[in-house]
């Protein structure tokens, strides 16, 4: 993701951007892919079962990826959209339009997988304390991106109106832990927690940094797909765009 | 409009006393050009400096509220330009613009034309030394037509400027045109 | 008459025309307390422990159904341009708007709440409370609801899409707000959500004011 915002300022140029990106982006398919696929393997086949949960934990091989990835997306947004209200860069908002529905997917895996965890370990599929909360409300706004830019027709009303509310949500995204912090303390013991991880043995450690990476490496290959995507459709009207569609699909 | 360029490589400026009429069909993007011109929407390059303190505006939207009476709305006008307007002076814009009795009447209850002269007398007692029109000519009838002419000549006499989007000329003197091609 | 003393009066007036508009949200929020109250009044450990959430989620839902009028009128008639040209117009008069919209909206629930809190057998002090955490409640809601109000003004199918934006959002206020309330009740230590909730009030006087002009120059782009 920094290489990718470091790189927005040269590649402002879409020609460029979409003529260099596409060897990149076959790159980070092949490498995220292949990454996903060794982590995986060896988390569900290769580690031994934990010592409480059995092998329901297993789920956390998936779950803590795509779970971290679905935050770590909204505050890449966030900025983007900050670098959009300040520098009006075209490629910021071309970021905005296709990371937030990976976003939106990576969170609602993230809340299914939680779930599917959740039910068998802890006995109940859904905790209300700050983390499970925190994720919900990041789908909503993710959710809200989405359909904000769906209903404004115009380009650059619609790339200010996202950026405002990334930046409005990023913000509130702490404020949410804080208060559900709160006021979990008011209602329930402490004894129900997702929150607490108890430390990860090395063991574990590997494959699931492992998938981390991966899907660190698979989600930019996604986004970056779906930006050419974007670009492409934006010039559509330039004689490159259409040499390249003409080229590319005789 | 997605994508579509309106206009290119313009640049005029607007004196003191002087009149510029936008001419183009329509979807050439005269309302467009005035809209830039006030700060209402952004130009994809270039700028547009202001010179001049308050502009006056009369659009598609005419700028008037149904539930108030034609009075009240321009009072508010009149406020937003920083001025108390006295209830005579509000009533002398009015009759000027052949409207004085609607003073009392709700604007959702006034007829478009009306209601075009209502908003046409609000911007004579705003102040402002610029006005942009937007097709002030539609719905008005031919006397409504001369009543604005004489406005905009005295308004000019008095060293006012305006910048006038229509498809059909209004002043005939001191007048520079742009024509937007479509 | 100035900008803002002008606005503030002015939508004072069209409230007062337009009275069933207004009406909506606060008959809104009597109706559902109400049948909140008349199902789950009669169990006296229940309506301990459900009062004071009915009210403030209640009181949220009809802030959401005001806030969709906020600027529709102002954006289908032209006014909003108009308050939208000349910059230094521009504070006074969206302050004073949103001002005039708390009055007519958040204040009436404000009033209310205390009144209907009785259905749910609360004690005096805890009415006082739900009171006065509702009034910061209300604000924020008003505040934060109007940058999304002004970011989708003149769309169509608006509403929709304005429950979902601000939905997110209006949660920390409403729990720091029932949280309070209900350690209140219990008679245990409040201070720490209080100061909470009038913090983020304070961050959105600070901030949302200025943040609204050039939101809605921007809506204004279509």
């Amino acid at each position: 993701m920094n290489i990718l915002t470091a790189t927005f300022h040269r590649l402002t140029s879409p020609e460029f951007f979409y003529s260099k990106t596409r060897v990149w982006v076959f790159c980070l398919y092949f490498l995220g892919i292949a990454g996903l696929l060794t982590g995986s393997i060896w988390g569900l086949f290769f580690v031994p079962p934990e010592k409480f949960q059995g092998d329901s934990f297993r789920i956390m091989f998936i779950h803590v990826p795509v779970a971290h990835l679905a935050q770590m997306i909204y505050m890449g947004i966030a900025v983007a959209g900050a670098i959009y209200l300040i520098w009006r860069i075209k490629m910021a908002d071309i970021f905005m339009a296709a990371a937030a529905p990976v976003g939106c997917i990576m969170t609602a895996l993230a809340l299914i997988s939680g779930i599917v965890w959740g039910m068998p370990t802890w006995g109940t599929g859904w905790v209300w304390d700050a983390r499970t909360t925190s994720v919900l409300v990041l789908f909503f706004l993710f959710f809200g991106l989405i359909a904000l830019r769906q209903a404004i027709g115009r380009r650059e009303r619609a790339a200010f109106a996202v950026s405002v509310l990334a930046i409005i949500g990023a913000i509130n995204i702490p404020i949410i832990k804080y208060s559900v912090e709160w006021f979990a303390t008011l209602h329930q013991p402490a004894s129900i927690t997702l929150t607490e991880q108890s430390a990860i043995a090395p063991v574990f450690l590997i494959p699931l940094l492992t998938n981390i990476a991966s899907m660190y490496v698979f989600a930019a290959g996604v986004v970056l797909a779906s930006m050419r995507a974007h670009v492409l459709e934006r010039h559509a009207q330039t004689s490159w765009a259409q040499d390249t569609v003409g080229g590319e699909e005789p | 409009m997605q994508g579509r360029e309106l206009f290119n490589g313009l640049a005029c400026r607007v004196e003191a006393g002087s009149t510029i009429e936008i001419h183009g069909s329509n979807g050439s993007g005269k309302s467009t050009l005035l809209r830039v011109l006030l700060g209402l929407q952004r130009p994809d390059h270039g700028t547009v400096t202001r010179h001049v303190g308050r502009i006056g505006y009369v659009g598609h939207r005419l700028g008037l509220t149904g539930l108030m009476t034609l009075g009240e709305n321009l009072r508010w006008l009149g406020a937003l330009a920083g001025h108390n307007s006295a209830e005579s002076e509000v009533r002398g814009a009015l009759e000027r613009m052949g409207i004085g009795g609607c003073f009392n009447r709700e604007v959702r209850h006034l007829s478009a034309g009306q209601a075009k002269r209502g908003a046409l007398a609000g911007l004579t007692l705003s102040g402002s030394k610029l006005w942009l029109l937007d097709e002030p000519l539609s719905s008005l009838d031919d006397q409504g037509v001369s009543l604005l002419s004489e406005v905009l000549t005295s308004h000019r006499e008095e060293g006012g400027s305006a910048i006038i989007a229509t498809h059909a000329s209004i002043t005939d003197s001191s007048t520079e045109t742009i024509e937007l091609q479509n | 008459m100035k900008p803002f003393t002008a606005t503030l009066t002015r939508d004072v007036l069209i409230a007062l025309r337009s009275r069933t508009e207004m009406l909506n949200p606060i008959a809104f929020f009597l109706l559902v307390t109400v049948m909140f109250a008349l199902v789950f009044g009669r169990d006296l450990g229940t309506r301990h422990l459900v009062g004071i959430p009915a009210i403030w989620t209640t009181a949220l839902f009809a802030n959401m159904l005001a806030l969709e009028g906020l600027f529709r009128r102002e954006h289908d008639d032209g006014t909003l341009a108009l308050m939208l040209i000349d910059n230094s117009v521009t504070l006074p008069s969206t302050v004073a708007k949103l001002i005039a919209h708390w009055l007519l909206t958040g204040m009436p629930i404000c009033i209310l709440a205390p009144v209907l809190g009785v259905a749910f057998g609360m004690s005096q002090s805890t009415l006082l409370m739900l009171a006065g955490t509702l009034v910061v409640g209300s604000m924020v809601f008003t505040l934060v609801g109007s940058v999304c109000g002004a970011l989708i003004v003149g769309l169509q199918r608006g509403g929709v899409l304005l429950t979902l934006l601000v939905f997110p959002l209006y949660i920390p206020v409403m729990l720091l707000g029932i949280g309070t309330c209900q350690l209140h009740q219990a008679g245990e230590e409040y201070t720490s959500h209080l100061v909470g909730s009038l913090a983020i009030l304070a961050g959105c006087i600070t901030a949302i004011p200025l943040a609204i002009g050039p939101v809605l120059r921007a809506s204004q782009d279509q």
